[in-house]
């Protein structure tokens, strides 16, 4: 269940499909990057892959008819017409061509219908529509799911059709659970559902024992996770410097070295990060240290080239050297800016306040230690969401007056008029479901948990917080997941007493830390193997724009009681 | 923190330490060491030296640290589901293109009749061309097919000469004679296409029926670069599934303290060397081609990064060889370990110091043993003259014979085999010498 080792399959066996000889990869902008994320540029030309192009209505007219041609793309209306474009005047050589995911009989007539040279070798479908970020997280990069709380229906269909070719990709037909609070979730369930008996023969394969399951789940049943600051170090510089394609964007950065400027990380290529990736900061800071320490005396040992055998040790070494000291001075400088913000925005103070808020720690104070916190000037947006933490979990009668107090507060400090409307939209969106169980039992097991924690003493105050897929998860593999909440989409006929493998997606995008999470239950638990996957992966400032978009247009606020 | 950039800029390139020449490759530079300073023996042995040092060096104290697993390791994966449309994709374009062919070959007769006693005069060509090709009446026709514009004084009428279809002149194409002829294939009366007659109009489908045709033609050429690439290829192949192969046998072999293969080794290995520049020399060819796009380019570009980094990938590949001395040592080490084996064989069995000694003279002998080709089947010949008292003893003298042959004829699964018998052999039989001695104690 290695969601990368599946793409990446998937394009060796493309690679191979067409033998030996110069190859080109024509994609679109989808497929571009769902190789990029596993491949390496170094690795695919070993494949004989030595030209990479996007197929636009205005391709350059080189003919290179000694090119093979591998053709990988979504199967869209646009593809489908560009495709048609291009076969009918075929600039390579041959075509071998792969959809990824399920493609009708109409369009394979149309492509075929304009192939008069026969240049066409291959058709085939490689369920490949998935970014794989890490062995067991997907995204499809949506930046939004719809408006109003409900689905956009492009975006419906290409989650339905991203969850499609995960299955398909890992071999796997699952039992379809949702979240029953989650109009979005039951919708998306139906619409795998339709595709599983529509594509009966794709979807008749061979099971273990145990069948697994695919649980959806929507954002807005834990809007809290995503407001957080991480303290991991592939969560921390998502959310500080925005991890995009693998890519960290340091250009904004005065003075900074050109080959700096735009950072690869890739866990695939770069063993430092891949050792690191799940470390938090305070640790990650230790082993920086002591490479650099490293490091330093090893480029002293090689600047005294007074003898032979100095030079040609250095010669022996210099490719590792080279290597090395890329890399460690990449996360050096990400590690800077990293800490540059932290000290910049108040970072630790900051956090501590939102796991108290999280984790209902002395509730009682929580207003008055934002107050503190607003005063001390600390960025527009921490203090936004901070209010917005607030508003989230408080529930108390005073709540109301307070949090109406907090919004003065925040509007006296000329805090800009978007950030206040995003305290309102947050609570727009939040699910109704958490106010509904509020004072119920799932409070008191709660409580009872924070009160073991208490007892166990609190390893580090800034990661408190337990995202709340954490606890579904845990739940689902001891089969404790309750039905009425998370009910089954077709009737099963015996429970369910045991849990191998689990697909989790969550309408609304994941964060890096929810993906730790689920790393640290897989490695805890190695009879069960979960893979978690999001229609994006989230950092909060992505969150709180997909917040405004999808409460667009929701003019009533959640419970009639808590108007402000 | 950012110290650390700052002092990682060093001599870069693979200098050679006597004549400060950057070699570019490491092999190379090495190849060019062992040439060129070949005769100091105290630098060869400090290289040597130092090849073994700084490997340690790196597997030992590499910065990186291995650490715990970090990734979940899951089961090895079978590649996904996938479905195949070719079948139905073939059946929906043999339809079209039977249809397509049809349609070619109509216009192409047609064009042949059209060529076919051509006349020179406007008017009566005219009159040729309506009469094999019927031609549309205009009232029928108010606008042009293609663009729908209306047609007027400004905007006339013309007809295809393949088809016969009326369309405007914005949406119609030409072809020249000369090429009209050679579509048909007759070069001979190019005379008439010289004399500047002129071009047949075409509408849009006949000329795109006529273009896809010549396409078709030319698919096959192929672009200078193609040759250079299939001969790196060659030489790909040739390192990869011979010499690396074959290097390293005798590289095992020189472990071993073979001293004889020494030559063949270094033979090798600048086969490699060779073989290496080759591939170095194609790219860098390929590279300075002339190329017309910018894709081209690019290609070519990446080519020469892909034979760098295989360059480099080889050349990690093989190791050094190790110096006379090296081997001399290795083998003195293996008489000196294999005569105190012996020596144990004979103290605990003094009855067979016969044979134990005839046993060492083999092996001395077998040293001049003729080599044997790899391809050749191979089994070993027992010989005659092993004879001791002890059945177990015997047995083992035969198979270390066998060894010491199978080693020669490069059968190293064998050589592994038969090290295994002789061990459990030898287990054997000093359980047997242990329990000789203890049961006159019983």
């Amino acid at each position: 269940m290695d969601l990368i080792q599946s793409v990446k399959l998937y394009i060796v066996k493309m690679t191979e499909d067409c033998g030996p000889g110069m190859k080109v990869l024509l994609m679109d902008k989808t497929t571009t990057s769902i190789v990029s994320a596993v491949f390496s540029q170094s690795e695919i030309l070993q494949k004989e892959v030595y030209l990479f192009e996007q197929l636009t209505p205005n391709s350059s007219s080189d003919n290179m008819y000694h090119m093979k041609c591998i053709t990988f793309l979504r199967p869209t209306k646009e593809n489908i017409s560009l495709l048609c474009k291009e076969l009918r005047n075929p600039r390579y050589g041959y075509y071998y061509i792969y959809f990824s995911n399920i493609i009708s009989k109409t369009d394979i007539k149309t492509i075929a219908e304009s192939d008069i040279q026969e240049v066409v070798r291959e058709v085939q479908e490689y369920y490949a529509d998935y970014l794989a970020i890490s062995p067991h997280l997907f995204s499809f990069n949506i930046p939004s799911c719809g408006q109003c709380l409900s689905w956009d229906p492009l975006q419906l269909t290409r989650c339905t059709q991203g969850i499609i070719s995960v299955l398909l990709s890992l071999k796997k037909c699952p039992l379809i659970r949702f979240q029953a609070s989650s109009k979005m979730s039951k919708q998306l369930a139906e619409k795998v559902k339709d595709i599983f008996s529509k594509e009966e023969n794709l979807f008749n394969l061979k099971q273990g024992d145990i069948q697994p399951q695919l649980l959806i789940l929507d954002r807005r049943e834990d809007p809290v996770t995503p407001l957080l600051i991480p303290w991991s170090y592939q969560a921390m510089v998502h959310e500080l410097l925005t991890i995009n394609n693998n890519q960290v964007d340091l250009s904004h950065i005065e003075d900074i070295k050109p080959d700096l400027q735009k950072l690869l990380l890739c866990a695939e290529q770069d063993d430092l990060y891949k050792q690191n990736i799940y470390k938090n900061f305070g640790e990650i800071g230790e082993i920086m240290k002591s490479l650099i320490d490293d490091f330093k005396s090893k480029a002293k040992d090689h600047k005294k080239l007074d003898t032979i055998s100095d030079m040609k040790a250095f010669v022996e070494n210099y490719p590792q050297f080279k290597k090395m000291s890329g890399t460690v001075a990449k996360h050096v400088v990400i590690m800077e800016q990293l800490s540059n913000y932290v000290s910049k925005k108040n970072l630790l103070e900051v956090s501590e306040l939102q796991q108290q808020i999280a984790c209902d720690i002395q509730s009682s104070q929580h207003t008055q230690k934002i107050r503190e916190l607003i005063e001390k000037n600390i960025p527009e947006e921490e203090a936004s969401k901070l209010v917005m933490l607030y508003a989230i979990k408080s529930v108390s009668k005073d709540s109301n007056r307070e949090l109406t107090s907090l919004i003065q507060l925040l509007k006296s400090k000329k805090v800009a008029e978007h950030w206040i409307e995003l305290v309102h939209d947050i609570m727009k969106y939040q699910s109704k479901t958490i106010l509904d169980n509020e004072n119920t039992l799932k409070n008191a097991k709660q409580i009872t948990k924070r009160f073991y924690k208490d007892l166990k003493g609190v390893d580090n105050i800034f990661t408190q917080h337990v995202p709340l897929i954490k606890e579904l998860v845990e739940d689902l593999i001891k089969s404790k997941l309750k039905e009425e909440q998370y009910p089954f989409l077709s009737e099963i006929n015996q429970p369910m007493k045991k849990v191998q493998d689990v697909i989790v997606f969550v309408i609304g995008g994941v964060t890096y830390e929810e993906s730790m999470a689920i790393y640290n239950l897989n490695t805890a638990n190695p009879h069960v193997r979960i893979i978690l996957g999001g229609s994006t992966v989230h950092n909060s400032s992505s969150f709180l724009n997909e917040v405004k978009l999808a409460t667009f247009g929701v003019i009533k606020n959640r419970t009639g009681s808590r108007k402000l | 923190m950012t110290e650390v950039s700052e002092d990682n800029i060093v001599l870069e390139g693979f200098l050679c330490p006597i004549c400060k020449v950057d070699f570019g490759l490491d092999l190379k530079l090495y190849l060019h060491f062992q040439e060129a300073h070949g005769e100091d023996q105290d630098l060869v042995k400090s290289f040597k030296d130092l090849f073994g040092k700084a490997k340690e060096k790196i597997l030992k104290n590499d910065i990186i640290r291995k650490e715990e697993r970090h990734y979940i390791v899951w089961e090895p994966q079978e590649i996904g589901a996938s479905r195949s449309h070719i079948e139905y994709f073939k059946n929906c374009r043999n339809k079209w293109v039977e249809h397509f062919v049809m349609e070619t070959n109509k216009t192409v007769v047609r064009l042949e009749k059209l060529l076919c006693n051509l006349p020179q005069d406007p008017n009566k060509r005219k009159v040729h061309e309506q009469t094999t090709v019927q031609w549309l009446d205009g009232k029928d026709v108010p606008r042009c097919p293609d663009c729908t514009k209306i047609f007027n004084i400004t905007r006339r009428q013309h007809h295809c000469r393949l088809c016969g279809s009326i369309i405007c002149h914005d949406c119609s194409c030409f072809l020249s004679l000369s090429k009209a002829y050679e579509t048909i294939n007759e070069t001979s009366k190019h005379q008439m296409a010289s004399m500047n007659l002129p071009s047949f109009r075409l509408c849009f489908h006949c000329g795109q029926v006529l273009e896809n045709r010549e396409q078709i033609k030319y698919r096959d050429q192929k672009p200078p670069l193609c040759d250079c690439y299939d001969k790196i290829i060659e030489c790909q192949n040739k390192i990869d599934n011979d010499l690396l192969i074959k290097f390293n046998q005798t590289y095992n072999l020189l472990k071993e303290g073979e001293l004889s293969y020494l030559t063949e080794a270094n033979n090798i290995r600048s086969n490699i060397g060779k073989l290496v520049e080759a591939i170095d020399v194609l790219s860098n060819r390929i590279l300075k081609m002339e190329s017309v796009s910018n894709s081209s380019k690019v290609i070519s570009k990446n080519i020469k990064l892909a034979m760098i980094q295989y360059v480099r990938s080889t050349v990690i590949a093989i190791p050094a060889l190790p110096s006379i001395k090296e081997i001399e040592d290795i083998a003195q080490k293996k008489r000196e370990a294999a005569e105190a084996r012996l020596r144990n064989v004979q103290e605990s069995c003094i009855n067979d110091t016969q044979t134990s000694r005839s046993d060492f003279k083999q092996h001395n002998k077998y040293k001049n043993e003729v080599k044997l080709k790899l391809e050749d089947g191979w089994s070993p010949v027992t010989n005659a003259n092993v004879n001791s008292d002890n059945p177990m003893v015997e047995q083992m003298n035969i198979i270390r014979n066998y060894i010491k042959q199978a080693k020669e004829a490069y059968r190293f699964d064998e050589v592994a085999s038969l090290e295994k018998n002789l061990q459990e052999l030898n287990e054997e039989y000093f359980k047997m010498q242990n329990n000789i001695g203890n049961i006159p104690e019983n």
